[in-house]
């Protein structure tokens, strides 16, 4: 008989969770790069070829005397001027799949009549391991699109460097980027400390809805109610210092650094609550 | 000899102890010379797979049958019906006169002088001999 | 031996177990017999901890169950096969070698021979009788003191049943506890050791059938008539 050590098997657990979303993941992230690449690609060329129709007919003697004058834009203009719409849309179908996937992950092993719950129940491993495999699975699936679209846009600067010929660029830097883009900015903070309070919120929500669904899945029919509800204090716990609090003017009850204390021990707070019941809903409550 | 067959498709009353049915089964093959003295018979297990029994039963039955002393079971190897020819005649006496019991209530309540009796005997005796 | 004492357990408002109390001992085929919807399921999740109950006890060996130490003891069978349909049967395999160390690789082979199951197969082409049989390759190919079937032969046609029943009678289930379940006993009558019945929430009779059949010369099947004559 083997022995499995419990890090061993969460592993193995984890390593299950991510292997069923590979294909979604690489979907996904073919999107992003088909579309993003594809846009880009599409415009430059097209732009190229008016281009070139400009100088044909100039040749050909048309109006204007002086030579067609174009005016060399960066990587950055061009996204800011036509590309947004473009280059957001593979992100927002991410966003979409991920958050749909949240609560998919949990309900997709109570469907059909081979209700896989009853395998993953019966594991001889600490319950709590099938909680957080999912919540790292959601946690690593989210990081790694993000990164793939920080690889995706030096990829998609050097396209624009060959394809266009070098009287029609300008220079322009990674961050440049990121910060003419709205999405790519609230993806990708400049500042540490906004990076860390985003994706910190980002994976407590996750654990809040995780028991929220423990909850609806533990109660069943009032369940969803109970979920709603939990997810709404939790929420309302995390919004209201910064909200409250600040809304009041500057002559406030609490300093700035005051109520940021104030949001993360309230953030902390829901995390740990969070844990914390769906580790007893898990083990006590959770019924197939 | 006894074969595989003899072991296999055996009904069981649910109404009597399956152990005892399994007893009386061994003691029908005796009876009938399918299983000789000092044969060897199968394992608990291999019989309870044969006769689709719960091997506890099986144990069982090997229990009553060691302790009335039809089978000998040398340590932990295999059993063997009895070399005592006594119990082996015993046995077939006691399934005939069980059997004859049997007949005998049945057909007393069919009011027939024995004479008759003895004489259908002898002929049903004769008919299904040479079949 | 696996207890259950005083068990009670509420299903919205429905109280459906009003104080289960019997043993599971090991080396004996005990069988719970209900009528349909009487809780039989239910108490063999609620000794899965599938299910939660509010009220009693549910001991294994004598201790209460603690997670990884209950499924390393206990196996459930459950009525459906609880694996992804897309699945192969040698993944879900697998699957079960990953996590359980009790699995004997050499025991699901020589069952999945015995069962002619073809590893290769996806779980969602699986005919019913295919599926019961592999369930019971998933359950018993783990070396477990304890197995917990609900109702193996339900919907089954006969000749997987008789495959099924000759599971019963091998050395696989030597010296382990079996509690399965039921609502038509059939052939399984001259398995049994151990007869309960499931009634109203709670055991109204709990039998040793050979002795049944000594001291009153009935069968599993009579007393069945007894305790749910409408």
């Amino acid at each position: 008989m083997k022995k499995i050590t419990g890090w061993q098997a969460f592993v193995r657990l984890l390593n299950f969770e991510i292997r069923r979303f590979r294909w979604m993941l690489v979907g996904l992230m073919a999107i992003t790069a088909v579309i993003q690449i594809g846009s880009l690609v599409t415009t430059l060329l097209t732009k190229l070829e008016s281009r070139r129709q400009d100088r044909l007919s100039w040749n050909h003697g048309a109006q204007q005397d002086t030579e067609p004058q174009w005016t060399p834009f960066s990587f950055v203009d061009l996204v800011e001027q036509e590309l947004l719409m473009e280059f957001t849309w593979p992100i927002l179908i991410g966003v979409a799949v991920i958050g749909i996937y949240i609560f998919f992950i949990w309900y997709r092993e109570w469907f059909g009549k081979d209700t896989f719950i009853y395998r993953l129940l019966m594991l001889p491993q600490p319950r709590f391991h099938i909680y957080m495999a999912k919540g790292c699975a959601i946690v690593l699936f989210t990081f790694s699109l993000v990164a793939f679209q920080i690889v995706l846009i030096p990829l998609e600067q050097w396209l624009f460097h060959i394809i266009l010929p070098e009287e029609m660029r300008l220079p322009s830097d990674f961050s440049a980027a990121v910060r003419v883009h709205p999405v790519w900015e609230m993806l990708l903070p400049e500042a540490a400390d906004q990076f860390v309070f985003s994706y910190g919120v980002g994976i407590i929500s996750v654990m809040v809805a995780f028991t929220a669904i423990l909850l609806e899945r533990s109660f069943r029919g009032i369940g969803i109610v109970y979920g709603i509800v939990y997810a709404a204090v939790c929420a309302a716990a995390m919004l209201l210092p910064v909200g409250v609090l600040e809304m009041q003017n500057p002559d406030a009850w609490l300093y700035p650094g005051e109520i940021l204390a104030v949001e993360l021990t309230a953030c902390a707070v829901v995390a740990l609550v969070s844990l914390g019941f769906g580790y007893w809903l898990l083990n006590r409550k959770i019924t197939v | 000899m006894a074969g595989l067959g003899d072991f296999e498709n055996v009904v069981f009353d649910p109404r009597v102890p399956v152990y005892l049915q399994v007893v009386r089964h061994f003691k029908e093959l005796i009876a009938t010379g399918r299983l000789r003295s000092g044969e060897v018979i199968p394992s608990r297990r291999e019989l309870a797979a044969m006769l689709n029994i719960n091997p506890n039963t099986a144990q069982r039955a090997y229990k009553e049958m060691e302790e009335q002393k039809l089978i000998v079971t040398e340590g932990n190897k295999e059993s063997r019906i009895t070399t005592d020819e006594q119990v082996l005649r015993s046995v077939r006496s006691e399934l005939i006169e069980s059997e004859v019991e049997a007949f005998v209530r049945a057909v007393r309540k069919i009011d027939v002088p024995l004479e008759e009796l003895i004489d259908l005997l002898q002929r049903k005796y004769k008919e299904l001999a040479g079949g | 031996m696996i207890e259950l004492i005083d068990v009670r357990k509420r299903y919205r408002l429905r109280q459906v177990l009003k104080g289960v109390s019997f043993t599971v001992r090991k080396g004996q085929i005990t069988c719970l017999i209900g009528v349909n919807g009487s809780g039989k399921s239910t108490i063999l999740k609620a000794i899965m901890r599938l299910v939660p109950i509010q009220e009693g006890q549910i001991l294994i060996d004598g201790k209460g169950r603690s997670g990884a130490d209950l499924y390393e003891k206990v196996a459930f069978i459950p009525d459906r096969l609880t694996m992804p349909p897309g699945m192969k049967l040698s993944d879900a395999i697998r699957f079960m070698q990953d996590y359980h160390r009790r699995w004997n690789e050499a025991r699901s082979r020589e069952l999945m021979a015995f069962f002619r199951l073809d590893a290769s197969e996806r779980i969602g082409n699986l005919s019913k009788g295919m599926a019961a049989k592999f369930n019971l390759v998933l359950g018993l190919a783990q070396e477990t003191d304890y197995v917990l079937m609900d109702e193996p032969f339900a919907g089954i046609d006969m000749f997987s049943r008789e495959q099924i029943s000759k599971v019963f009678t091998s050395d696989l289930m030597e010296g382990r506890g079996v509690l399965l379940t039921t609502h038509e006993i059939g052939e399984m009558e001259p398995l049994l050791d151990r007869a309960l019945f499931l009634r109203d929430g709670v055991i109204v009779r709990d039998i040793d059938c050979e002795r049944l059949r000594d001291e009153m010369g009935k069968s599993v099947i009579d007393v069945m008539r007894e305790v749910y004559a409408p």
